[in-house]
């Protein structure tokens, strides 16, 4: 059994996409640990009150974090993984990197944003033991430079257990309900592409979104974060939901690049209808008779009409988009494509000790220990030390049989 | 009826120096006391602490067959649990003690706890850990350590009796101890039992210890001269732990190295001629008790980490076999004391135990004294007044987290 430890990021769009991957590892049979990121967030905020010179902020943040790092390391430690998967920006400095290589634990980073626009892959990716990335080339080329070698096209993906259908409801109806939806960050080419779709019924939720007074009456719930669930129900509820990748320029507001947002899978996954940008990767990931594009705003404004007029074609598409996903676009399939690469390209990935159950165990412990396994939801055939290593990660006051098994663990380490 | 449990699942010496926390638990009206130990050592935790409930886990190796270690562990868990413990006392920093503490709710425990998933340390233990960074100045006994897990722990001299030979001209040697690099070798040993046989008139000697000790007791007989080897009888691997008891109440004295007969013989009032070498510290183990002596071996390295290989040979050792010392426990007058050894007698103060340095420099007696004042007026003990410990002690014995986040788990 595969034992991952996920680096969650403090906050922003690579955090969900930590806790979905977490989910995909436990449904491929890996044995997970959090590393829970967003805890450690409000003293980073904290240290933004201090009201010091710039300069010691900076000093004091980048300390900071020098020590959220030791905390991961240090659970790296306790844990013992086979991989430290990291999504963006996960809080791993680079001396805990190196350090967590001298104790040969692997690490991952999984690179879920624009390496033109986030640059700073340049500085760690030698760092780590692989590196899965949503492009493709001259990223790949770039990476290579570097020294990296076992680099993973990786997509973004969807949850089935939280993207999916759901049945229509009143209060979800009358709350997220529209014709025409958006659930994103204001970017500067969204800014510019919506302005001009309020005679739509165009309704825009999420962040970041203030000040533009052509966008503030579309503005939903006063642009407060919308979370995973919410999204769920939004775009369940729009008869067509609206898919524009972002851009930090607002000119031309479609830029037809190449790597897939969350957002697309996601929406697919629902079983609801979207709208999205031509995207240089999308092919290959999803056929034009799942996922209608558009290129410009001109062929935007033109979908939106024609789809607005004909729910039977819209439901159509949706089903299809829904099958494809569900058929290769999960996180349990992105997980499966990353330890099997792993496992290929990293010597030794995965063998780690483990202790033997007892010969001769007792009926008793048997039961138990089946008990113990159907309730952490483990496979049948988990090995002793990776049934204690689960145990040993619960909270709360054990019960009788998880206690006794930590303590033959403890006593096997002692005495054999 | 009010229910205290304290988990003590380490070994002999450690479960008689549970002694002053049990009294102290003990203490309170309408009080039962559980003690959850080594199953092997239950019959002993019968004689130590007669009004506490033994409970055994297979803490220890055993028969080294781990197929039964589950079962047992979980019936005696549930056991414990059903007896639904007020307070549940937690003494050795194991990981076997953690997993016995993840069983109850961390607000039942004192010293060590478990909460959601991470170990824990009371302020107390933390404070130990603080201290026992160098171990040079340690300021307290374990017993008293641990006794100060309880709120209101007895008095010192509740704890042992003052020791009194028991008249019978029978001396006890204990020819080593669990750890082989604490205990005198034979011929050294030989010759300090000739001092003391020669101070004490020719008494009749009994080598005590288990299987295992046999053949150090042989060793010890060949080394002895003649007249002094037929006054030794050896009983090693002839009696069992619980023949122990009767067999040091007739004793005038016992010679022994830091084991746990030494403390139970400090149990019953034997009156001691303790050796402490290599990693054995009286200040932190020493006999708990009045009427005392412990001999302890204080050289710059001392005390070491007995698992780690010795890069001086043992040097500790050589003032054991000194003509002064040897002379002084003869009860011969000496002008001379070797270096790296002090003489010392066990005494007790509001704090607890500890051990009062007659013979010899301690370089670092000032220091651990001011630390143990500073500790007395932490606890606030009665009497304890102002310490007057500096800035540098105050530094050693506490740290950023006891200064900053005082409420920081502080059961105890």
């Amino acid at each position: 059994m595969l034992r991952v430890l996920v680096v969650l990021p403090m906050y922003g769009g690579s955090l969900p996409v930590g806790c979905f991957a977490a989910e995909g590892l436990r449904e491929n049979g890996c044995l997970v640990e959090l590393f829970e990121g967003p805890a450690f967030h409000p003293v980073f905020c904290a240290l933004k009150e201090l009201k010091v010179g710039s300069e010691r902020l900076d000093a004091l943040q980048n300390s900071f974090l020098q020590h959220v790092s030791q905390c991961v390391t240090a659970k790296a430690e306790a844990f013992a993984p086979d991989l430290v998967l990291c999504p963006a920006q996960a809080p791993l400095d680079i001396a805990s990197l190196k350090q967590l290589r001298r104790a040969g634990i692997r690490t991952a980073m999984w690179f879920v944003e624009d390496f033109r626009l986030f640059t700073y892959w340049r500085a760690f990716a030698p760092y780590y033991d692989l590196f899965a990335v949503i492009q493709k080339e001259p990223f790949f080329s770039e990476l290579a430079a570097l020294g990296m070698d076992n680099i993973l096209y990786l997509p973004l993906a969807a949850l089935p257990s939280l993207h999916r259908p759901l049945a229509p409801d009143a209060r979800g109806e009358k709350e997220f309900g529209a014709e025409l939806s958006f659930v994103g960050a204001g970017y500067p080419n969204r800014r510019k592409a919506f302005a001009g779709l309020r005679d739509l019924g165009l309704k825009i939720w999420g962040t970041e979104w203030e000040g533009d007074p052509d966008i503030a009456p579309m503005l939903q719930k006063n642009g407060e974060r919308i979370d995973s669930e919410d999204c769920v129900r939004i775009f369940n509820a729009a008869s067509i939901n609206l898919n524009l990748h972002s851009s930090i320029r607002p000119d031309p507001p479609v830029v037809q690049g190449d790597f897939i947002n969350p957002r697309t899978f996601e929406i697919a996954a629902c079983g609801a209808f979207q709208l999205t940008d031509r995207r240089g990767l999308l092919p290959e990931l999803f056929s034009p008779e799942e996922i209608v594009t558009f290129s410009d705003l001109d062929e935007l404004r033109e979908k939106i009409l024609y789809f607005k007029a004909r729910p039977e074609e819209r439901a159509a598409f949706a089903a299809r988009a829904r099958q494809r996903a569900l058929a290769e676009h999960t996180y349990a399939a992105r997980m499966k494509s990353l330890l099997e690469f792993a496992a290929e390209r990293l010597p030794g990935f995965g063998r780690h000790e483990d202790i033997d159950w007892p010969e001769n165990m007792p009926e008793d412990m048997r039961a138990a220990v089946s008990g113990l396994i159907r309730d952490l939801a483990l496979p049948a055939d988990v090995s002793f030390t990776d049934l204690a290593a689960a145990v040993r990660g619960k909270s709360g006051v054990l019960s009788d049989a998880e206690a006794a098994l930590l303590f033959l663990d403890e006593w096997k380490k002692l005495y054999g | 009826m009010r229910r205290v449990l304290a988990v003590q699942l380490a070994r002999f010496g450690d479960l008689a120096q549970s002694k002053r926390l049990l009294l102290s638990m003990a203490g309170g009206a309408e009080t039962e006391v559980h003690l959850c130990l080594d199953r092997s050592l239950i019959p002993l935790a019968r004689l130590l602490y007669p009004f506490a409930v033994a409970h055994g886990l297979p803490a220890h190796r055993g028969d080294g067959r781990p197929e039964g270690v589950f079962t047992f562990c979980r019936e005696s868990f549930a056991a414990l649990r059903e007896l639904d413990f007020s307070e549940v006392y937690f003494l050795n920093f194991s990981p076997m003690t953690f997993t016995c503490a993840a069983l109850f709710d961390p607000e039942q425990c004192r010293g060590y706890a478990r909460a959601r998933g991470q170990d824990l340390r009371s302020g107390q233990a933390s404070l130990a850990f603080n201290f026992m960074r160098d171990r040079r100045f340690s300021p307290v006994n374990l017993a008293d350590l641990w006794a100060f897990f309880h709120p209101d722990p007895v008095a010192p001299e509740k704890v042992n009796p003052i020791a009194h030979p028991a008249g019978t001209g029978c001396v006890g040697i204990i020819p080593a101890g669990r750890q082989a690099r604490r205990s005198l070798p034979p011929q050294v040993l030989a010759a300090c039992v000739q001092s003391v046989f020669r101070a004490l008139g020719g008494p009749r000697l009994l080598c005590l210890g288990a299987e295992e000790d046999r053949a150090a007791a042989r060793r010890l007989k060949r080394e002895l001269p003649m007249r002094i080897a037929e006054k030794l009888e050896d009983l090693t691997g002839k009696t069992s732990l619980t023949d122990l008891p009767d067999i040091l109440r007739g004793l005038d004295m016992l010679l022994t190295p830091d084991t746990g007969v030494m403390h139970l013989a400090a149990h019953l009032g034997t009156p001691l001629q303790a050796f402490f070498l290599s990693s054995a510290w009286c200040f932190e183990t020493g006999p708990y008790g009045m009427g005392h002596r412990v001999w302890q071996a204080a050289e710059a390295c001392s005390p070491c980490l007995e698992s780690a290989p010795c890069p001086r040979n043992v040097a500790c050792l050589s003032p054991f076999s000194h003509p002064a010392f040897l002379a002084h426990l003869a009860g011969k007058f000496s002008p001379y004391w070797p270096e790296g050894l002090l003489g010392c007698v066990s005494a007790l103060d509001d704090f607890g135990a500890t051990c009062k340095v007659v013979d010899g420099g301690n370089p670092y007696a000032d220091a651990a004294r001011e630390l143990r004042a500073g500790l007395a007026e932490h606890f606030g003990l009665p009497g304890a007044g102002a310490s007057g410990m500096g800035p540098r002690n105050a530094g050693f014995l506490f740290r950023e987290k006891d200064w900053m986040l005082p409420e920081n788990w502080k059961h105890a």
